[in-house]
Order: C-alpha cells, then sequence, then structure tokens
C-alpha cells in the first residue's frame, strides 16, 4: 500500500476547467506548463479526458450555467480525485460578489482541496500549491473526507 | 533550388536545438534550491498588512474598495475595518487614500491555503 | 448521411467554455451552430451600483488579456465628460503600457496557434521569451496581468530613468527575437502546409459580417483606430497601419509578428521624446449629466464603451462592445464548405484560434421573456434598431 501511494503521490495528472472567469488566471495555469516555471518537474501533465485525470484545476468565477456542467465532470472523473481552486474569484466571488449570475465560491458545490489566493496568482505559487497538496496527501487513508460539502 | 530552400529551412531548427545544449537552463527551480532568484521587483503588489494602531477610522478605504473586502465595525470608541483577504484584487487603492498609511501591500506572492479563515482583525 | 459533433465546454482544445455544433458529412465541415453565454457574470448591472473609483478594477477583469485596453476607454469615456485634459506625460505613460500589453498579447497568440497545430516547440519558445515583456510590466506597474496602471485624472506610477534602461534592453532582445520568428514562419513547410488557404475571408465578405482587427487587415483593408480616429499622444508618434492580401489565417499571422515589431519600435520612441511634468489631476468625484462614447484599438480589435450618466456619482447605464463579438459572425462563414473551399475536420482548432477568441470579453446575451402573456421572442436587428430609435424619440 506504501508503494502505492507513492506512486500516486509522485505522478498528479491535471485536468484544467474554466468555469468563467476573466481568462487571467488561465494563462498562469498555463505558463506554468512553459520552461521558466516547468511544474512538469514534479510529474504533472496537462490531460484532456477527466477519466484520465486525478486532479482537477478550476480558475474563474462559477456562472450559473456553468455549474451543472461542472459537476458532471467531477462525477466522471475516478477515486482518488482532489480538486484546486485558483483565484479569489473561484474562492468566494471575487470582484463580481453580488452579481446575478455569479456563485459566491467553490466551496458551495465540490469539496475542495486547496486554495490558491492572488489575482492573479503568479505561477510559482501555482507550482507551490502542486507541491504542497503532494506533501499533504502523504497518507491517504487519512484523508477519506476532504471537506464536507457546504450547502446554502 | 526549392528543394534546397526546404532542407536549409530543415538545418535551421535544428541548429537552433543544438546550439541551446551549450546554453545555461531557462528553468528556475523554485521551490527547493533558487528561491532568491525568482523576479520580485520593489513595489510589488502582494499580500495586505493592517497596522491598527495607525489607524483613525475615516473609512475612505471602504469607500473605493471594489469587492467587498474591506467591512467596518464599531468597537466602543471608533470604527476600525475587518478584511477579507479572500476577495481582495490587490489594487492597491486602499493604501494610497489612506492618510496615515495604515495599509500596506507586501511581497508577500506565497498564498497557498488549506483553510478559508483567513480574515485579518489585527 | 450527416452528423453532428458537439464540441463543448470543457474540451482539450479550448480554453474557455463555449459550445459549438458541427454539421460533418465525412471529413468536410458543412455547417455550425454556436451557443454562447456560459461566461455572462452581470457585469453591467453591476457597474450601476457602485461609484466610478470602485468600477475601475471592475472593469478591467473584463478581461485578463486586453485589460489595458479597457481600462484606458473607461478612463477616457470619464474624462470626457467631465470635459477636462490630462498632462501629456501621462498619455506618452499610457501609450507605452498599452504598447507593452499589444506586445505580450501577440506572443501569446502566436505560441497558441503553434500549440493548436502541433508545432510544440515554437509555443515553448514563444512563450518562453515573453517572459521578458512580463518582467518588464511587472517591474512598471506591480504586477504581470492586471496593471491597474491608468486611473481617472492620467496614471498611477512614474518612469525613472532606471526603469528606462530596462525598458530599451528588453526591447533589444525582443526584437532580435520576433525577427527571427519572422523567418521561421516564412519558411517552416508544416507551418505552410497547416496554414495557407484556411479560413478564407474575402473583403466583401469581412465588411458584411463586421470584422474587427486583424481579422479584417489581412483581408487587405486598411482599418485602425489609432490611425482613424487618434487618441491619448497616438497623433505623435508614428506607425504603419499593416495589411496583408492573402485572407487566411497565414496573413492574420503574418499581420500580427509585423504589428508587434511596430509596437517596439513605438515603445522605443515614446521613451526618447516623452515630456517632463505632472502625471495626474483631481477630478470631482461626480462628473456633469451626458452621455459619451470613446473607442479603443485593443489587440484583438476596435472595442466601444459608452456610459450614460445622471449627475451622481455612481453611473446610470454603462454599456461594452468587446472585439470578439464582431468576429464571431465571421467564424460562422468561415467554417462551412461551398463550392471548391472546403474545411476538414482537422482545421476547426486552428480557425477558431485564428480569429484570437476572447469570449470572456463578449458574452452579453439578450433574449426576451414576457413573463405575463408567457411569450418567448427575439428580435432582428432592424427590429431593435427600430424601438431603440421609438425610445430615443419619446425621451427627447
Amino acid at each position: 500500500m506504501g508503494l502505492l501511494n507513492w506512486a500516486r503521490r509522485r505522478s498528479p495528472w491535471l485536468l484544467h476547467f474554466n468555469t468563467g472567469g476573466c481568462n487571467a488566471c488561465d494563462i498562469e495555469v498555463v505558463a506554468a506548463l512553459t520552461p521558466r516555471y516547468d511544474v512538469e518537474r514534479f510529474g504533472a501533465l496537462l490531460v484532456g479526458s477527466p477519466r484520465h485525470a486525478d486532479i482537477m484545476i478550476v480558475t474563474g468565477a462559477i456562472t450559473r450555467q456553468v455549474k451543472r456542467r461542472l459537476i458532471i465532470v467531477y462525477e466522471q472523473m475516478p477515486e482518488p480525485k482532489f480538486v484546486v481552486a485558483i483565484g479569489n474569484c473561484c474562492i468566494s466571488g471575487g470582484v463580481y460578489r453580488g452579481a446575478y449570475n455569479v456563485q459566491e465560491g467553490l466551496d458551495t458545490v465540490l469539496p475542495v482541496s486547496a486554495y490558491v489566493y492572488g489575482c492573479p496568482p503568479k505561477p510559482e505559487a501555482i507550482v507551490k500549491a502542486i507541491f504542497a497538496l503532494q506533501e499533504k496527501i502523504k497518507n491517504l487513508e487519512k484523508i477519506s473526507a476532504l471537506k464536507k460539502v457546504n450547502k446554502g | 533550388m526549392k528543394k534546397v530552400n526546404e532542407v536549409n529551412s530543415y538545418m535551421a531548427m535544428t541548429f537552433e536545438a543544438l546550439r541551446h545544449i551549450l546554453k545555461k537552463r531557462a528553468t528556475i527551480l523554485y521551490p527547493f534550491k533558487e528561491r532568491e532568484k525568482v523576479h520580485v521587483p520593489k513595489g510589488f503588489r502582494g499580500e495586505l498588512v493592517f497596522y491598527l494602531d495607525k489607524c483613525i477610522g475615516c473609512a475612505s478605504c471602504f469607500k473605493v474598495c471594489p469587492s467587498e473586502t474591506i467591512e467596518i465595525i464599531y468597537d466602543g470608541q471608533k470604527r476600525r475595518p475587518i478584511f477579507y483577504l479572500d476577495r481582495c484584487t490587490r489594487c492597491q487603492q486602499c493604501e494610497e487614500i489612506c492618510p496615515t498609511h495604515a495599509i500596506e501591500l507586501t511581497d508577500n506572492f506565497e498564498t497557498v491555503g488549506f483553510d478559508r479563515k483567513e480574515k485579518i482583525v489585527k | 448521411m450527416s452528423f453532428n459533433i458537439p464540441i463543448g465546454p470543457q474540451h482539450p482544445a479550448l480554453k474557455e467554455p463555449e459550445n459549438f455544433t458541427f454539421t460533418v458529412d465525412g471529413e468536410y465541415v458543412v455547417g455550425v451552430k454556436v451557443r454562447i453565454g456560459y461566461m455572462h457574470k452581470g457585469i453591467e448591472k453591476l457597474m450601476e451600483s457602485k461609484n466610478y473609483i470602485q468600477n475601475i478594477p471592475l472593469v478591467e477583469r473584463i478581461c485578463g488579456i486586453c485589460n489595458v485596453a479597457h481600462t484606458l476607454c473607461y478612463c477616457q469615456n470619464i474624462e470626457y465628460l467631465h470635459g477636462k485634459e490630462i498632462p501629456r506625460r501621462a498619455e506618452f505613460i499610457r501609450v507605452i503600457i498599452e504598447e507593452l500589453n499589444r506586445i505580450h498579447s501577440h506572443l501569446l497568440w502566436i505560441g497558441i496557434v503553434a500549440h493548436e497545430v502541433g508545432f510544440d516547440t515554437f509555443f515553448m519558445y514563444t512563450w518562453r521569451d515573453r517572459e521578458v515583456v512580463m518582467d518588464l510590466i511587472e517591474l512598471l506597474t506591480g504586477n504581470r496581468v492586471s496593471t491597474a496602471l491608468n486611473t481617472i485624472g492620467g496614471v498611477r506610477r512614474n518612469i525613472d530613468n532606471d526603469k528606462a534602461y530596462r525598458l530599451k534592453k528588453g526591447m533589444e532582445i525582443l526584437e532580435r527575437r520576433t525577427k527571427y520568428y519572422k523567418q521561421i514562419a516564412t519558411a517552416e513547410p508544416t507551418l505552410l502546409t497547416r496554414l495557407k488557404g484556411v479560413g478564407i475571408l474575402t473583403p466583401k465578405e469581412a465588411i458584411k459580417w463586421s470584422a474587427v482587427g486583424p481579422t479584417l487587415r489581412a483581408s487587405g483593408i486598411k482599418s485602425d483606430v489609432r490611425a482613424d480616429d487618434p487618441y491619448a499622444a497616438h497623433d505623435e508618434v508614428p506607425f504603419n497601419v499593416i495589411t496583408y492580401d492573402s485572407c487566411d489565417v497565414f496573413g492574420r499571422l503574418m499581420v500580427r509578428i509585423d504589428e508587434t515589431l511596430e509596437s517596439i519600435d513605438m515603445v522605443r520612441h515614446c521613451l526618447d521624446h516623452i515630456p517632463s511634468g505632472p502625471i495626474r489631476i483631481r477630478l470631482p468625484n461626480a462628473p456633469p449629466k451626458g452621455e459619451s462614447i470613446s473607442r479603443v484599438e485593443a489587440p484583438r480589435g476596435e472595442d466601444i464603451h459608452y456610459v450614460k450618466s445622471n449627475g451622481s456619482d455612481k453611473p446610470e447605464r454603462y454599456k461594452v462592445r468587446a472585439p470578439t463579438l464582431g468576429n464571431l459572425l465571421s467564424l460562422i462563414e468561415m467554417l462551412t464548405s461551398k463550392g471548391e473551399y472546403v474545411v476538414h475536420i482537422a482545421d476547426i482548432p486552428v480557425v477558431l484560434a485564428g480569429i484570437d477568441p476572447c469570449m470572456c470579453c463578449m458574452d452579453r446575451s439578450i433574449k426576451f421573456i414576457d413573463l405575463r402573456k408567457e411569450k418567448v421572442w427575439t428580435w432582428t436587428w432592424d427590429r431593435l434598431k427600430k424601438y431603440s430609435k421609438e425610445v430615443h424619440e419619446k425621451s427627447k
């Protein structure tokens, strides 16, 4: 079991989903793959299908139309899976708080494992978040229910 | 003549790739080895820090904040703000308008957390 | 026998959520239906409940990539309402940051097109050189992407001699690398075969479907807001309007590479001729009653904003027309095969990336639902124009 956890920890495959923000956090996520920051040193890879992925990276303020599709994509990912929220708009609504079409945070929709604050965060902060998540899931049996979903 | 041009253009990219073997690498090995080489200039807009002893309670910061980060509460004698840092856009408008320089934006960019309780009261 | 392929909100080729449904017949694409609206957040309604100073970061986050264009348009609009002129040094600094934003956006686009074609080496090279521009922007303003340098009445930070020296050194590196990319783009056979003859838009069709920006300029039409209607020191800074005659994605690539070289020259000219003086004037919180329009050349095309104020410190109505909305109809024209012009399925990501879509700027949709009569209808463009004229006549 220790070998399986070690292999899972050292190769997180990422799925990127943009839920309708201003695109600034998106280009910082794509910039994290370019030669200067190079998140592939930690074994991470950007994949296209939710069936192949371990970690889902969500950026952007969540609009009402995207919410249903986000839950469908999350349920297609196999266990064990984690969610990382990047940028202040995803965590709490950001500047768009109070608009009629925006949810106030990803906490109300999915269970979140790590938060990266900033508007937009530097790519170094995104690299550090993936590394911090790797450290946190060292013992997988303890982390069975990471965070309960806050409905309401 | 056309074939020579094609061969030239294939070789151009190959020469460029071979030339880069002798150059130093473009990656900065953050976070383990080369932390000091990260480019953080003077005047960088990072996370916010608040000094309660300098605040006079004028609430001008509340009037210019775009994203409901600042909330004004009564504390017995005077008013003071509470900051919800997970909504802050780091636009620096509150630092510009504060008359006593009680708000400051630092160079901290490594803001990663596992819990959302990041309010400052200090 | 035709077949419908949906390409939905989550897809490895698209960086933003939008939905296209393609009707295909074998390998050729016959029709396309576009469904937008996933990114509609309600920004224009939210702007009516915040005052003018609180609206500046909100306008900046209409789009993260072309944010300088949106704040520049907003601040110019409010300054026209007040009727005051800003200092000359502030106008030159505004041009410098606008051209730096254009360089970064075009280098980003060149990388994305190379990635869609499959040429990942070129993508990594372009984005590595883009880091030079991002470091310069971070040095001038404090953040890589959302710059927040423009404000009502001028700019917020100044440029001293040390920063000007580093800007000039950065421009030299960028010019050498951009000329090398131009050499690769004209000679590399994989790029030529995949980009030439793809996504054709004739000049007559481009004007009919209201294309803007480099999509229009690659069809041979000279139209650029900086030359037609100069704003903010563009009347003193010389530049050429770049057009190409091949109406395909390859022409758009060459237009953008040449515009990058022009922007590098403009930044150098501004740094040599900048006057000294103040950078900001103080304006009152509430502008006088009235309406105003301002337009700006964003990296993707022409950007128009409209404001109506009623004397208080919150705007009564604010309307934004972003450039990608104009390019979206020409996308439908480019993706249907008719006669001798065929579109393969493998060309779809290239054409989609070719108009440089920025859907977040664009999602403002209208559909009328009458709750009392329980009827749903949509209006055509002529009917809407007639209605707005009637309302304007009544309110005079």
